[in-house]
């Protein structure tokens, strides 16, 4: 066995030297409603549950909402609940995860403004037609989601909502979803609910956006084009970038290191190409940690670890989101 | 088995196969992949390949060394000795209006249709749109003289396998009472909203003038009904057809593994079976020689930790295909003609 545990203490010296400053939880806005997002791939969802875990361990009622509705929050939540976080000590608050369809939120979203009763075995068909229709005009099908999760965030029990997010490039419709809709479509129950939900979005005392990104180059220009695009298009405000899977890296002088430990005698070919892609990795993270750091926005880096959601926890990335 | 060659797999397929669907999660270079077992096929099998994608990225015009891909197919140089090798970029928008002129009944539907306000927006987004262009244009190009090989990229879409389902969701829609639903208004004035509980819903929820606007797109489109369906078939027949062959590319991490291997079930579901996985951005093997007690012996501590979790990575298990082929593909940064795409599979592992 290869020795792991050093890389999975993410408070390692050299990536602290990428994180401006230790996030500092107490200075920072403790968002009720906070939304993932992120490329597919880059450690959302674990994101997520690492976020809901470290709010309902330090006692919050945590809703975690999965707008994609394809398993992976409920999954990463459960895969971490049965490790050390689910300790049953200090107070433990409540967790749960939400799942949203189209039909769901379609369902819910009739009962909570229209009061329009409609029996469940009609809901179905209805829905699908909605598939449809809502396809038509932009910012249909995200209205039901965020009115459905800004209803929670405004008259549910929770502390804390945690929204694991859609992918990049959906994430805006969905934040100005409520902005928007007016625009494309006339008057309706819809269009007269969306000026609560902008105004609820657009607080960044109760919202803010966690992106999630990982070192590597397209990731990395793709979060930095959604940060222009959060900030420029939408009224709601980014808490800061969670970036995960941070390789080991090698630290100053780092190249000679490697180049002498290459020269050593009687290092194998396969040893001494390892070598020079550690070598390359350490540099390309390096590249676009420098590059997320001109964000100017606080960031959080979490390790390449075995278990990936206890890392997020043990990361801090939870102070992001003012908790500590 | 042993391989006469590590290529031997993919040959064997591009020197058979008619029609070539490269399915895969996104993010794994399914693109790049589809353009390279294009110029694999033109460079080492003198084949006349026809390379199609949807993905609006436009990486595959980048992958191919030409400037844009337009929407008719592109010659791309392809050097002496080669097949002909051409690229077409599907664009959306410009596909849906040769559709509707193509199906529309007579002058007056195609025009009002085209004006419609909804026209552009639902066509671009109607659910699976892009992966019923797809198809539509794979139905005219398999016909074409011109090639004896399409190689299709499917969209990166969140059901990756849309595009299969797409020609059977056509028939259900335009078959179906939604679409009775949608255009009541129209057939009969004397539907009043409150007899149908989806345009109750649907008229408080939307307003009126822009639930009337969706039931006259739906009305129009509904004239194209008989074209599309009869289109819709002849797509499944090619989908089903012997000489159609499926390639599934994935890369080693566990994630995108996992999917591929989930694609491949829905794709069982389906009668499909891959002829070919493909592991992209495969490690190089000589990195499984490495052991342990050499590692050991770096004595930077930081040094070897990034090693240790280079190799970590190198080691990881690749999901069991059972009897389906798998050529490990390695990473290659320079890929700028068609010679590299093409040589992507020699120094396959």
């Amino acid at each position: 066995m290869l020795n792991v545990a050093s890389a999975s203490e993410p408070d390692r010296p050299d990536l602290d030297q990428h994180s401006a400053e230790t996030v500092d939880a107490s200075s920072m806005a403790r968002p009720r409603l906070v939304i993932l997002s992120g490329k597919g791939g880059v450690g959302r969802s674990t994101v997520a549950a690492g976020l809901a875990i470290a709010a309902a361990a330090r006692g919050e009622r945590v809703l975690a909402v999965d707008v994609t509705a394809d398993g992976g929050l409920a999954a990463a939540v459960a895969s971490a609940r049965t490790g050390p976080v689910d300790s049953e000590e200090n107070g433990f608050g409540s967790l749960e995860v939400l799942a949203l369809s189209t039909e769901q939120s379609l369902s819910q979203y009739v009962e909570l403004y229209l009061k329009l009763p409609i029996a469940p075995s009609r809901i179905g068909p209805i829905a699908r037609i909605f598939d449809y229709v809502a396809t038509a005009a932009p910012g249909v099908r995200e209205i039901l989601t965020i009115g459905k999760i800004a209803w929670e965030v405004r008259e549910g029990p929770w502390d804390a909502v945690i929204v694991d997010g859609p992918a990049t490039g959906h994430i805006i419709e969905l934040l100005a979803a409520a902005d928007n809709l007016g625009s494309v479509i006339g008057r309706g129950v819809l269009v007269d609910q969306t000026d609560w939900i902008g105004e609820l979005l657009a607080d960044p005392v109760t919202t803010q956006v966690v992106t999630v990104v990982t070192p590597e180059e397209l990731p990395t220009s793709e979060t930095l084009g959604l940060i222009h695009r959060i900030e420029h298009e939408t009224r709601v405000a980014i808490a800061g970038i969670v970036v995960n899977r941070v390789p080991p890296m090698l630290g100053p002088d780092g190249d000679a290191r490697v180049v002498r430990e290459q020269a050593e005698p009687g290092v194998s070919d396969g040893l001494r190409k390892a070598l020079g892609l550690a070598m390359s990795r350490s540099e390309s993270t390096e590249t676009q940690l420098v590059r997320l750091a001109e964000t100017g926005l606080p960031r959080c880096l979490v390790g390449e670890v075995v278990d990936p959601v206890a890392a997020v926890v043990a990361a801090g990335v939870a102070a992001l989101v003012g908790r500590s | 088995m042993m391989a006469a060659s590590p290529s031997e797999p993919v040959d064997g397929l591009l020197a058979s196969a008619t029609v070539l669907v490269v399915i895969g999660p996104g993010g794994v270079g399914k693109t790049t992949l589809a353009a390279a077992l294009g110029a694999r096929a033109v460079v080492s099998h003198q084949r006349r390949v026809l390379v199609v994608t949807v993905d609006p990225a436009r990486r595959l015009a980048e992958a191919l060394g030409i400037r844009e891909v337009a929407e008719e197919p592109i010659l791309v140089p392809a050097g002496p000795g080669a097949g002909r090798l051409w690229a077409l970029m599907v664009d959306m928008a410009r596909s849906w209006d040769r559709l509707v002129h193509r199906h529309a009944p007579d002058a007056k539907t195609e025009s009002s249709l085209l004006e419609n306000p909804l026209y552009r927006t639902l066509t671009t987004r109607f659910v699976q749109s892009h992966d019923y262009i797809a198809l539509d244009r794979l139905a005219d190009l398999v016909d074409d003289d011109r090639y004896d090989l399409v190689i299709i990229d499917t969209p990166p879409s969140t059901h990756a396998l849309g595009v299969l389902d797409a020609p059977d969701r056509m028939i259900d829609f335009f078959g179906s009472r939604l679409s009775t639903w949608l255009t009541a208004p129209y057939r009969n004035r004397l539907v009043r909203a409150s007899a149908s509980p989806f345009l109750a819903v649907a008229e408080r929820l939307l307003g009126g003038p822009f639930l009337a606007q969706i039931a006259d797109f739906f009305w129009l489109l509904s004239a194209l009904q008989p074209d599309f369906v009869r289109r819709a078939k002849q797509v499944n027949v090619v989908l089903n057809a012997p000489d159609t062959r499926y390639v599934m590319v994935h890369t080693p991490e566990p994630l995108p593994a996992q999917r591929a291997i989930e694609l491949a079930a829905s794709l069982a579901e389906r009668g499909f079976v891959p002829s070919l996985v493909l592991v992209n951005r495969s490690p190089d093997p000589i990195l499984a020689a490495v052991t342990d007690a050499e590692v050991e012996q770096i004595d930077d501590e930081r040094v070897r930790e990034a090693v240790a979790a280079v190799l970590r990575e190198a080691r990881r298990e690749m999901p069991d295909w059972g009897d389906i082929p798998i050529q490990k593909v390695p990473w290659s940064n320079e890929l700028a003609t068609v010679a590299d795409l093409a040589g992507v599979f020699d120094a396959a592992i």
